[in-house]
């Protein structure tokens, strides 16, 4: 094992190479040359290449499958975001959802580094995690979401398309995703004592006379998610502004935008089911018992049958667009909360996340 | 009857069938649930732990409204079976082998018409060899001068939701006798002894258990089928040792129990347990669950004890047993070990409890006594030596080693439907697979004289989901089978 192995270092470079190209994608999207998409391209397949890297290099310093705390997941999440996204593409020409696919991967990787210290560092396997099913099932389960990340942008794109995503939904989806983030980037920093943030925000608190535990305050962290609201509020309005109609020219007609969510769908739901009940074959294993019940496992099934009603909704009742598009947000939250809430928020058997 | 059936295999059932699960089975992760529910007694109170119980939200899997719920399921998932299956059947069926008769073209969505001035046979053989590529094989049936191609491929993926929903109905079972007959019990064994394996048992029969109704002093005999009761196995688990192994930054790397079954002494088998490596006996499983220290065997204590003539300060290490006066040669003194806390914290100023059973915060307490008579008795912490409660001046004492005995938890686990699972989820999966990688077409081409010379020929093509492919791949047949026949759309 090797402590000091800057691994956190080569991910938040691969970081700023996705970011450049994300801005090549933004540019080719509003304007229209053809020539920033393939630097866009070009950008996206470096940034790839140094993640594999980092990836692999993160699996020498910690000698095990790079997927075994919560950062080490969410980097191989965003890995998984951009191969599929790749993937994708390789049979769908769509290159205007790297336009949301790839922040999707910048995301992951930027909530995986604003994580406390604790979660981070390199550590050694417990016990319960030796076994190789956590090659096996956590990967699908990582690259599952990942697949995701395409539905989450399809769908929206289509209501956007549609008209049903009207700058009154653009405002209250960045407001309460603003305000989310922040109570849940400061909950979870709260909660670690060590963590440099938190106390930087209770020293801020405190010249307010706004009272901060250890644990974590209701006042400070509402406080905290009403700033993030405003921040959110701003963000969507000039989204909002910015955005101009002749855009959506790059985006194909709804028809089409329908049919690819329903492939997005088609390649995360076999992996999803895959995953799920690999990780019921290792519950039996380790914990004698396939299914528990616990919440980590309770949400892949929520997220599974949210899903399911997606595929048949669409498939027997010919349901298509804004309906089936809403199930697709709805089940790419549910998989975002199955794979981040749930091991914050809940407790239970897969509370692997801290070291 | 096809009532009821189209009731149960409607997909709006289905639909509030997956609304429903969804919305009840995340109910259970937002409340504590088992005995980890009685923690809403402190946070809540015991009205509203008394309110959950009752509504079975504190058991909200095996909840009767929960277990309705997929009870209701597993009929929707029979019922759409019964209902849908023969139909795909019958609609694959036309054209092959086994419904020579018909030589009509079945009416799909995808459908096109030709006229060509080669005659049936002739364009017959023309479509098959434009179609290679696609379809190599295409079974051909032939009516006066009529005939019938047709072909299809990958079928398995026609099936593939069917084979999905076989999987689940086989889990949904397995889930059932888990229910019924499974159960998964908790042993606590310390090193260097024994207990007998729990087991429950299923016992069925009609009998009425009586049941207060609320508010008044009435009783109601209510009809019970079966129940479960707690017993005992005739062998027992004896651990030999329970190891632990830690990596350098002391985060544990290894748990392990050594055991043995036995019965009436004998030895029935022997072997180790991991996390992730249970041990099997007679269709039980045992797992390692959790582990702990009660009592000890020997303390490795440094004791300072005033000398009799200087009355100064005089350090020994002495390797006391547990609970056992132990007389200190030349000393005059004598000491035993009276307590043990594996994990000490002190609940008020000079008390001391025990909060655990880990070895987080060790604390043993001492005695001593001099011409039998006893001096001080005090504890002694761990992690803070300097804190001493002795009442004799110059005498102290703090903890060098522990050899404390461990206990281990191990969890056994018993589950006649575990092979009804396994099958279930190898069907669930080939399906999954089926009905999302792979891409089912079928295309039956009908060729007929025309009055005139030449032959009308008619396409239907037939896929489930795949559209955009099939939709792609349609008119390229159309066209192919055009150009080599030389036909014109008609």
């Amino acid at each position: 094992m090797i402590e000091n192995n800057y691994s956190e270092e080569i991910f938040i470079l691969v970081f700023l190479i996705y970011g450049a190209s994300w801005i090549a994608f933004v540019s080719w999207f509003t304007g229209r040359k053809e020539k920033t998409l393939a630097w866009a391209n070009r950008f996206l397949w470096l940034g790839l290449v140094i993640h594999l890297v980092a990836l692999v290099w993160r699996a020498v310093a910690a000698d095990h499958a790079p997927w075994a705390n919560q950062y080490e997941s969410a980097t191989f999440v965003a890995f998984g975001v951009i191969v599929l996204y790749l993937v994708f593409q390789k049979n769908h020409p769509t290159p205007f959802l790297g336009l949301f696919v790839v922040p999707a991967a910048m995301i992951a990787i930027g909530a995986a580094s604003l994580l406390p210290e604790e979660y981070k560092k390199v550590a050694p396997l417990m016990p319960a995690l030796q076994s190789y099913w956590l090659k096996i099932h956590v990967s699908l389960m990582l690259v599952s979401y990942g697949a995701f990340a395409s539905t989450f942008a399809l769908s929206l794109l289509y209501l956007v398309k549609a008209g049903a995503w009207t700058k009154k939904t653009n405002l209250v989806f960045f407001t309460c995703a603003g305000a989310g983030l922040t109570w849940f980037f400061l909950y979870v920093h709260s909660r670690t004592q060590s963590s440099d943030f938190w106390g930087w925000f209770s020293t801020l608190c405190s010249k307010f006379s706004i009272p901060t535990g250890v644990a974590g305050n209701g006042l400070a962290l509402s406080l905290g998610a009403l700033a993030g609201a405003m921040v959110g509020f701003l963000a969507g309005l000039s989204l909002s502004a910015w955005v101009k109609p002749e855009w959506a020219q790059r985006i194909p007609d709804a028809k089409t935008l329908d049919e690819l969510n329903y492939r997005s769908v088609s390649i995360g739901f076999p992996l999803l089911s895959l995953g799920v009940i690999l990780g019921a074959f290792w519950g039996h294993v380790a914990w004698g018992r396939y299914w528990a019940w616990d919440p980590k496992e309770t949400w892949a099934f929520i997220s599974w049958l949210i899903f399911a009603g997606f595929l048949h909704m669409r498939i027997f009742a010919g349901w298509n667009g804004r309906r089936l598009s809403w199930i697709g947000l709805i089940g790419a939250g549910s998989i975002v909360f199955t794979y981040w809430g749930v091991n914050f928020l809940l407790s239970g058997l897969h509370a692997y996340a801290k070291p | 009857m096809d009532k009821i059936l189209r009731v149960f295999a409607s997909l709006k059932l289905t639909l509030m069938l997956i609304v429903a699960t969804v919305v009840l089975a995340s109910v259970g992760t937002f409340f504590p649930q088992g005995e980890q529910a009685l923690e809403i007694v402190d946070t809540y109170g015991q009205a509203t732990y008394d309110f959950l119980y009752a509504v079975g939200i504190t058991d909200t899997y095996q909840s009767w409204w929960f277990l309705l719920v997929l009870g209701l399921v597993f009929i929707n998932l029979a019922a759409c079976t019964i209902d849908r299956l023969p139909k795909v059947v019958r609609m694959r069926k036309r054209g092959s082998e086994a419904d020579l008769a018909d030589t009509s073209i079945p009416k799909t969505k995808d459908f096109a018409s030709l006229v060509s001035d080669l005659s049936p046979g002739e364009a017959a053989g023309r479509i098959r060899g434009v179609l290679q590529a696609d379809f190599a094989r295409m079974t051909q049936l032939e009516e006066g001068s009529s005939i019938l191609l047709s072909a299809e491929k990958q079928t398995l993926a026609l099936f593939g939701a069917y084979i999905v929903h076989a999987g689940l109905f086989l889990l949904l079972i397995a889930g059932g006798i888990k229910l019924l007959f499974g159960y998964t019990e908790q042993m606590i064994i310390l090193e260097g002894s024994s207990e007998v394996v729990p087991k429950v048992e299923t016992r069925f029969g009609f009998w009425l258990e009586p049941w207060k109704i609320p508010g008044t002093g009435l009783h109601l005999g209510l009809p019970k089928f079966y129940e479960r009761r707690p017993s005992l196995e005739n062998y027992s688990v004896a651990l030999d040792t329970f190891a632990i192994d830690f990596y350098d930054n002391g985060a544990p790397s290894l748990f392990r129990s050594d055991i043995r079954v036995t019965r009436d002494d004998r030895e029935l088998s022997k072997g180790s347990i991991e996390v992730n490596q249970p041990f099997s006996f007679d269709a039980k499983n045992f797992y390692q669950a959790s582990y702990g220290y009660h009592g000890l065997r020997l303390a490795e204590v440094k004791v300072w004890l005033p000398d009799v003539k200087t009355g100064k300060s005089e350090e020994y290490q002495v390797v006391a047993p547990y609970k056992k006066r132990f007389k200190m040669e030349d000393t005059g003194w004598a000491m035993e070990i009276t307590d043990f806390f594996p994990e000490a914290s002190m609940e008020s100023p000079g008390k001391l409890i025990n909060v655990g059973n880990q070895m987080n915060n060790p604390a043993i307490r001492l005695a001593f006594y001099k011409n039998g008579e006893l001096k001080t008795h005090f504890w002694t912490v761990y992690s803070y030596p300097g804190i001493n409660g002795s009442k004799v001046k110059n005498l102290r004492a703090e903890i060098a080693g522990l050899d404390p005995v461990a206990f281990t938890v191990l969890q056994v686990g018993f589950d006649p439907g575990i092979y009804l699972a396994a099958a279930g989820s190898v069907f669930f999966t080939i399906g999954v697979f089926a009905a999302f990688y792979m891409y089912y077409r079928k295309i039956w081409v009908q060729l007929a004289p025309r009055p005139g010379g030449g032959c009308s020929i008619k396409v239907a093509g037939l896929s489930k989901r795949r559209r955009m492919d099939f939709e792609r791949d349609f008119p390229h047949w159309i066209e192919s089978i055009q150009t080599g026949t030389n036909g014109t759309k008609g």
